[in-house]
């Protein structure tokens, strides 16, 4: 090669390498008007620019171009600066390139040793191939813009479905989603909290843009982020092509799963032994059906391998028989498959337990969880199931070992759900229980010495998911754990407390402890007054609503009652008082009702605490802050002794 | 074509004879009626889950050809459903630079079928790549696991080096442990340069936090002549964390294995500080420049005058670049004169520069290594480089040495940081002994007082301004994350420091002082306010003032303690808070005054009511005189954690007029 073939080279690759370390115009025209930004005094951090433009070929692969700019405005915000970006064996990573301005104007450009791709899921037991690629330029600091361009590719069988978030909590000044699909596809979208983002739709392309959407207050009381974020998903489909994965309908939606389950799902010799053998000498169905639902539960240990598509596709029923383990879907196979063997049809349930699924948006990919469909026809004593069954069926989780046949866990309580059926079917809402079925009721009749000590006889009666927690521990954990668990409940507020004599009973769906309870002092002393908290029950509140304004909606709990009923007997002469003998107050989301009963040395405190999980709005915030208040005085409700 | 397939051919071939050589390699051992006896026992820590044995072989005896192989063989008896979890096994390891070269496993039921590990059931992944780095695992989680089974497992590792620690000590009780040593002896080296590097090459074990264990040792195949040492050791219970304790593994029974010389470890000390004193003349000989700069202070005649302002001219002249993010960017400094020349240097280059200092202007300054008691410990037994860190010292009136650090950025004349107080530090040359105590400071350098002067409003909102004056290891924290910050840098670090040490509060308008004088106490001045509105009972209102001061916890509530406490540092604390009275609340009453005090440390509160009940003033103390306290003195730890705790809910008692 000669001098002047090489120069050319040198220049080229000069080139080459210039373009990949300087910025692109859009970080400079960025980096340019940011100092204009100004933002909310809590803010961490502001997004300038958020962009994702999703293309979907014809084949079915999503290629998707992201840009992101931050401003990080304090050392919170530092984690801004971070890209993490989820991939797993059907979405890909291309040209991630990043930059970092310094309010001087420096600039610098990611590094390749500042890029690790780490295990999503590291607990073991849980086998997976996704990962995340981090991002992480070192010299991000407050006054840094951090920006980030990069490319990803899914192949066809996730790419239909995707999501886009707008904003969580820091300020945005630009976001936008656009998508494009091939013609004569067609999509479907599910829209959260987007009233301030504008859609346009033009031809096959459709977009959404926000501007200068506010920081968002980090408020007590709050629903979670995710309900208060602002979000799209999306899911498309060649119109007339009906390949897998086409999911025009939840009828194909439940198809496609029953396909894939069903197999799994057909017993083999090993299975039908198990099933004898687990159920023999049982009479009835009922019994056979608790019998077969407990194994599921705790027998087969919880183990995951997620792996390609093994995170859709189940494994067999003999296979998680043989290996004594298996997660969510592998449990529900089983147990499928067990109930087969007594001549009982069931069907997979498609579920999430932490997000809402939305009717709207037919996807196998809205579900994280699965459970089981039992025909109730088949049960004789249907009563027993009725908080879990729903159109003749009863739902059941044989993943969460707190719940028994008939009970359900609370993060499924109100699930929309998916029962896989190769017949029509619909996304059916599960129970939500009443505050009525989801109690703890406490009771103590106490004996308070001069001294300060006391000792109370107590007794603790759960119901519903309460008892559901309670069962759990009690089967799980040794009786020193029970007690260590109790102390712990009491620690914040009664220091120094000990427990003896504990006793657990299981009755139905009701769990009752006693224990004695004593401390060696209670009482506060001032001066010549006496003072203590005679609902020993009750913990202070760890949040105010002090603000005068409010933003985000009021979320008081979901639906549960909290009783307590306390009987105080006081050394002699020891007459207490109380500032008010009744406390009553309710808004939509809770209601209080405390009364306290003094008759000489003797003192009686009875509370009823209801949470109704009803959201309040921002036009209800008075009345959830007159409650509030009151709720706190029945919590800091003190009595007092004169001793002079 | 044909050679295509005679080459998989001679490789299907290998591939077989390998895994033959690899199933004989390893035997499964037979399953002991005594250990299907084994059963759950709380007092000896035997819950859930129990190792019945674990075997180690680790065989050097081509490590000097990087070929080394790691084998563990571990046998668990599942007791408990929660037990089952040790079913899941995972195996991280660096690709390329280790590799596993077989896994075995298997259940064993207690009615004595054998359940195997399918080998389509090991799961392989990345857990972690980026550039030049790549470390995966192989995990596995054993079939047809019940509550009352046997599992047991073998992994063999290839390894470029040794494997020097055996942690026996577990998070289970360990019934039995082995330790096969095959060490290396010579292998590919001619025994002319195996007899001459032999010295240095020995193979030598120490076994620490279990000195009372008896350990059996056996060097196999006879004593006269060893190839390889068997260590056995018997009921390890499991391994329990303590709060305010050195590091973990610092604690846990372990053997260490290493190669070192023959000599006793006086004479090893002893060598060690020989070869430092030959470096340090090497590192000091070119000083031209050292002496034009102790120069300046010939008029000087009293030595701490001249040790303080050389002390002051390294802090002040000397850029320390182990602070620096880009310390990478700084050239080395092969000498003293480098140092000075180029105006910076890491903190070993600033100490070694300051001992130079000193010796020229005739000061008997020694160097001195010493290790990070957070990290480490030195163990005196061991024969090779323990040491985290360098200081310099000078012999002191009592026949001590006084410890200086100016590598230590932020740290004032005559001290060094608390992790390095009450090590044991190698003074190299003392001609008398080797090691000698690295002084703990007392509590009263290392003092905090906060006062917060507050006012209940009419809407019982409580709000005001705080003071904070802090000397000794508190400054220097504050000087290490303050000095250089921009404004809003600092706002950021104090304000998350005081959400980290109040309750619910808010806090703005920060100011510092006394940040950039090391000898000045550094004050820190903000406004704050209490999110929690006070609630009137009827008539009365109560006030906790602890609610006003920094939150404190009792870490201490274990009945029992088995090692050593380990505080940051001595300190003593004094908290005040004056509360002004909307006009028509007046106090009703306070609580008595309170003090308790022992050897440990000492606390108090103290309330006052001023202006006729219109202002209430309340101080807290508490203060710990020792650092470092052994087990013996964990009652009267507790004690005092437990005093101070009480405070926490003394209420004085508002009363409306």
């Amino acid at each position: 090669m000669n001098t002047k073939k090489l120069c050319i080279w040198a220049i080229l690759l000069f080139i080459l390498a210039a373009q990949a370390y300087s910025q692109p115009n859009w970080v400079k025209v960025l980096a340019r008007n940011a100092s204009y930004a100004n933002a909310h005094e809590d803010a961490s951090a502001i997004i300038l620019y958020k962009r994702a433009d999703l293309e979907i070929s014809k084949r079915g692969y999503a290629t998707t171009h992201n840009f992101i700019a931050c401003k990080i405005l304090d050392e919170d915000g530092e984690s801004f600066g971070i890209l993490s970006q989820p991939i797993s064996p059907f979405l890909k990573v291309k040209n991630l390139k990043g930059w970092v301005i310094q309010p001087s104007g420096e600039s610098t450009s990611l590094k390749k040793n500042e890029i690790i791709t780490m295990s999503n899921e590291m607990s073991t037991g849980y086998y997976d191939d996704d990962h995340v690629v981090y991002a992480a330029p070192s010299n991000v600091e407050p006054g840094s813009i951090v920006a980030f361009e990069w490319k990803t590719e899914e192949s066809p069988y996730t790419s239909l479905y995707n999501s886009f978030t707008f904003q969580i909590q820091q300020p945005v000044i630009l976001v936008q989603f656009k998508v494009k699909i091939p013609k004569g596809w067609t999509l479907l979208k599910s829209e959260w909290n987007l009233e301030h983002i504008e859609f346009s739709k033009n031809g096959n392309t459709y977009r959404w843009t926000g501007k200068n959407l506010p920081y968002q207050p980090d408020e007590p009381l709050s629903p979670s982020w995710h309900f208060l974020s602002r979000f799209v998903r999306i899911a498309c489909f060649d119109t007339e092509k009906k390949d897998d994965p086409h999911f025009e309908n939840w009828r194909m939606v439940a198809n496609w799963i029953s396909k894939i389950h069903d197999k799994p799902a057909q017993p083999d010799q090993s299975v039908y032994s198990k099933t004898q053998q687990i159920t023999a000498g049982l009479k009835t169905i009922d019994d056979k059906l608790r019998a077969i639902s407990t194994y599921c539960q705790n027998e087969i240990r919880y183990v995951a391998v997620e792996l390609g598509k093994g995170r859709w596709i189940p494994r067999s029923a003999a296979r998680t028989v043989a290996n004594h383990f298996g997660d969510c879907k592998d449990k529900t196979i089983l147990m499928r498959a067990m109930l087969k063997c007594l001549g009982i049809e069931s069907h997979s349930v498609m579920a999430n337990n932490h997000y809402y699924v939305d009717p709207g948006l037919p996807s196998p990919y809205q579900f994280n969880h699965c459970l089981i469909a039992i025909p109730s026809a088949n049960t004789i004593n249907r009563e027993n199931y009725s908080q879990a069954t729903v159109a003749g069926m009863i739902f059941f989780d044989p993943t969460d070992q707190s719940c028994d046949i008939g009970e359900l866990p609370s993060e499924l309580h109100g699930a929309r759900v998916l029962v896989c059926a190769d017949h029509d079917t619909v996304l059916y809402r599960l129970p939500i229980p009443g505050s009525e079925s989801t109690q703890r009721i406490f009771y103590a009749r106490v004996l308070l010495n001069e001294n300060g000590s006391f000792h109370a006889k107590t007794k603790v009666r759960e119901i519903g998911s309460f008892a559901s927690q309670a069962r759990l521990r009690n089967r799980s954990g040794s009786k020193e754990d029970q007690i260590e668990n109790w102390l712990a409940f009491f620690s914040d507020h009664l220091h120094g407390a000990e427990i003896s004599n504990l006793a657990i009973s299981e009755n139905a769906d009701t769990m009752t402890t006693t224990f004695s309870l004593g401390a060696a002092n209670i009482l506060q002393r001032a001066g010549p007054l006496v003072m203590f908290r005679p609902d020993i029950f009750m913990k202070s509140l760890t949040s105010q609503l002090s603000a005068s304004k409010r933003i985000h909606p009021i979320w008081m709990g979901s639906p549960s009652q909290i009783k307590t009923h306390v009987e105080w007997e006081l050394p002699e002469k020891w007459h207490p008082e109380v500032d008010t003998t009744e406390i009553k107050n309710h808004c939509k989301g809770a209601s209080i009702s405390s009364r306290t009963k003094i008759d000489g040395n003797a003192l009686i405190v009875k509370t009823a605490h209801r949470r109704y999980g009803k959201l309040m709005w921002q036009d209800e915030y008075e009345n959830a802050r007159s409650f509030w208040n009151d709720l706190n005085r029945v919590k800091e409700q003190t009595a007092f002794i004169k001793t002079e | 074509m044909k050679r295509m397939i005679l080459i998989v051919l001679v490789f299907h071939l290998w591939g077989l004879f390998l895994s033959e050589c690899q199933a004989k390699d390893f035997k499964w051992a037979a399953v002991t009626q005594a250990e299907w006896a084994v059963q759950e026992d709380s007092a000896r820590g035997i819950e859930d889950a129990v190792y019945l044995f674990e075997k180690i072989e680790s065989d050097e005896r081509k490590l000097i050809s990087e070929k080394c192989y790691y084998t563990i063989y571990r046998r668990l008896r599942i007791l408990s459903p929660e037990g089952r979890s040790w079913g899941d096994i995972t195996i991280p390891y660096v690709h390329k630079e280790q590799k596993i070269e077989k896994i075995a496993a298997r259940t064993i039921l207690p009615n004595g079928e054998i359940v195997p590990l399918p080998e389509n059931q090991i799961y392989e992944k990345d857990i972690l790549k980026s550039e030049g780095i790549k470390i995966k695992q192989k995990a596995f989680s054993l079939p047809r696991l019940t509550d009352d089974c046997i599992i047991e497992y073998y992994v063999k590792f290839f390894l470029p080096s040794a494997g020097d620690q055996w942690q026996f000590q577990k998070e289970l009780h360990l019934l039995k442990g082995e330790y096969l040593w095959k060490f290396y002896r010579g292998y590919n080296l001619s025994g002319y340069i195996y007899d001459a590097i032999k010295d240095y090459y020995t193979p030598n074990y120490l076994l620490l936090n279990f000195v009372d264990k008896k350990m059996n040792v056996r060097q196999l195949p006879s004593l006269k002549d060893p190839h390889e040492v068997l260590f056995e050791i018997e009921n390890i219970p499991p391994f329990t964390p303590e709060p305010f304790s050195q590091p973990d593994d610092v604690l846990k029974g372990q053997l260490r294995c290493y190669y070192g010389g023959t000599v006793p470890p006086r004479a090893f000390w002893g060598n060690l500080d020989k070869e430092l004193r030959d470096g340090f003349k090497e590192f000091t000989k070119k000083n031209k420049r050292v002496r034009e700069v102790v120069k300046q202070f010939s008029g000087m005649n009293d030595i701490p005058a001249k040790v303080g302002r050389a002390y002051q001219w390294l802090q002040q002249n000397i850029v320390n670049v182990t602070y620096e993010d880009d310390s990478e960017n700084y050239k080395e400094n092969k000498n003293v004169n480098d140092v000075i020349k180029h105006g910076y240097g890491t903190s070993s280059d600033i100490n070694f520069t300051f001992y130079d200092m000193l010796r020229e202007m005739g000061v008997d300054a020694k160097m001195a290594y010493t290790t990070d008691r957070d990290e480490n410990i030195l163990i005196y037994q061991v024969k090779y480089w323990q040491f985290d860190r360098s200081l310099v010292a000078l012999p002191n009136n009592k026949g001590q040495y006084s410890f200086y650090n100016p590598g230590g950025k932020y740290l004032p004349e005559g001290s060094v940081a608390w992790f390095n107080e009450g090590t044991v530090s190698l003074v190299v040359g003392d001609m008398s002994q080797s090691f000698f105590d690295t002084p703990c400071s007392p509590a009263a350098k290392n003092d905090i007082r906060r006062y917060n002067e507050l006012v209940l409003s009419e809407d019982l909102g409580i709000s005001g301004k705080s003071l904070e004056r802090c000397g000794g290891h508190v400054a220097r924290t504050y000087r290490l994350n303050l000095i250089g910050s921009s404004r809003d840098s600092k706002s950021d670090y104090l304000s998350k420091k005081y959400q980290e040490q109040y309750k619910d509060c808010e806090f703005d308008s920060f100011k510092t002082r006394g940040l950039n004088d090391l000898s000045a106490k550094v004050a820190v001045v903000c406004d704050i306010k209490f999110n929690k509105a006070l609630q009137p009972m009827g008539s009365r209102i109560l006030i906790k003032p602890c609610d006003y001061m920094t939150q404190c916890e009792n870490p201490f509530t274990a009945e029992e303690r088995k090692y050593i406490i380990m505080f940051d540092y001595a300190k003593e604390i004094t908290e005040g808070v004056r509360i002004t009275m909307p006009e028509q609340w007046r106090i009703e009453a306070v609580p008595v005054d309170t003090t308790y005090e022992n050897a440990i440390g000492r606390v108090g509160i103290t309330f006052k009511k001023m202006n006729e009940g219109r202002m209430l003033a309340v101080q807290k103390t508490f203060s710990i005189n020792i650092p470092m306290i052994k087990p013996v003195g964990y009652n009267l730890v507790k004690t005092l954690f437990e005093e101070r705790q009480k405070y926490a809910d003394m209420t004085v008692v508002l009363k409306k007029e």
